[in-house]
């Protein structure tokens, strides 16, 4: 989740990021990289990947900050948008890579780094929650969008319809068949 | 209507429980600062920027299949660097050589190394 942030500051900041000021950009960094971290690295379903998008995102920032329109969008809106397609070019032209890039290495490491203390986290949980990535990798791409703008950056119907390009009804609909499947997931996993 | 809610919540703490890993935010800024940088500097600078990303030399990153093919140049010998990896693929590329990064300790092959 990202630490809280007024709408205002977050226009200033991209003020000066068009301004050339690059310790906003650390700022916005700060403030924002941690959730869209979590939500390109989910959506791709490899951590690499992942830190290479926010990477690219932060890096689009910078190079167009100039074009923002707070009037149109808010910061976190227009950032989320870039991220987002970003995430989906990257996984249509990214398949020949997943061929040969190790996701387990990388799925292993965040394993054995997760942020979780070890004594209060048990192997069925562990076990629970790698069933659950892969019940988010599974679901199709719009249903995948639109439950990790949620779940994961904390983003109403209304940020995440105008992230996706589509109406409040779509966005609900998508939320609503993205739960049911994971819902259904874990079930099929609890009778196990 | 409730218990619809709370199920939406119970599924949406999973996916986010499911989502967590280590960010480092400072890496990240530091990252993307010093891409700017080198942009400014040029046609070098872009091109070592760009190949530099973290999947394929970060620390603790491993290229695919053991090595990664960064850019085939002029005419060159082998040497190995043991040195970071990520400063080892921009030297090799600002020299503009052909670089080969080893999957376990960064050393790199390349005719920068005898130069």
């Amino acid at each position: 989740m990202e630490q809280p942030t007024s709408a205002q500051e977050a226009q200033r900041l991209m003020r000066e990021i068009a301004a050339g000021r690059e310790s906003a950009l650390a700022r916005l960094i700060a403030i924002y990289g941690r959730g869209l971290t979590l939500y390109a690295t989910r959506f791709l379903g490899n951590a690499a990947e992942g830190d290479d998008v926010a990477q690219e995102t932060f890096l689009r920032v910078w190079q167009t900050a100039g074009r923002f329109d707070p009037d149109r969008a808010g910061a976190s809106t227009w950032i989320y948008r870039i991220a987002a397609n970003l995430c989906i070019d990257r996984q249509r032209r990214g398949r020949f890579w997943r061929l040969f890039v190790r996701d387990d290495v990388h799925e292993m490491a965040d394993l054995l780094q997760d942020d979780a203390p070890d004594a209060a986290t048990t192997i069925a949980a562990r076990r629970q929650l790698a069933q659950v990535r892969g019940a988010i990798t599974a679901l199709p791409e719009r249903q995948r969008m639109a439950i990790l703008l949620t779940a994961v950056a904390g983003m109403d119907t209304n940020e995440i319809a105008a992230i996706m390009g589509a109406n409040q009804g779509a966005v609900e609909q998508l939320l609503v068949r993205a739960r049911r499947s994971l819902r259904a997931q874990a079930g099929q996993d609890n009778e196990r | 209507m409730n218990d619809n809610h709370d199920d939406d919540d119970r599924i949406d703490a999973l996916v986010r429980a499911a989502s967590q890993r280590t960010t480092d935010e400072a890496l990240l800024a530091n990252n993307v600062l010093r891409r700017i940088r080198q942009d400014r500097q040029g046609p070098a600078g872009k091109r070592a920027g760009l190949l530099a990303l973290p999947s394929f030399a970060g620390p603790g990153r491993f290229a695919p299949a053991g090595f990664a093919l960064v850019l085939l140049a002029t005419p060159f010998a082998v040497a190995r660097y043991p040195v970071d990896q990520t400063e080892a693929v921009v030297t090799a590329l600002a020299l503009g050589d052909l670089a080969l990064i080893g999957p376990t300790d960064g050393a790199i092959f390349g005719r920068g190394a005898f130069e």
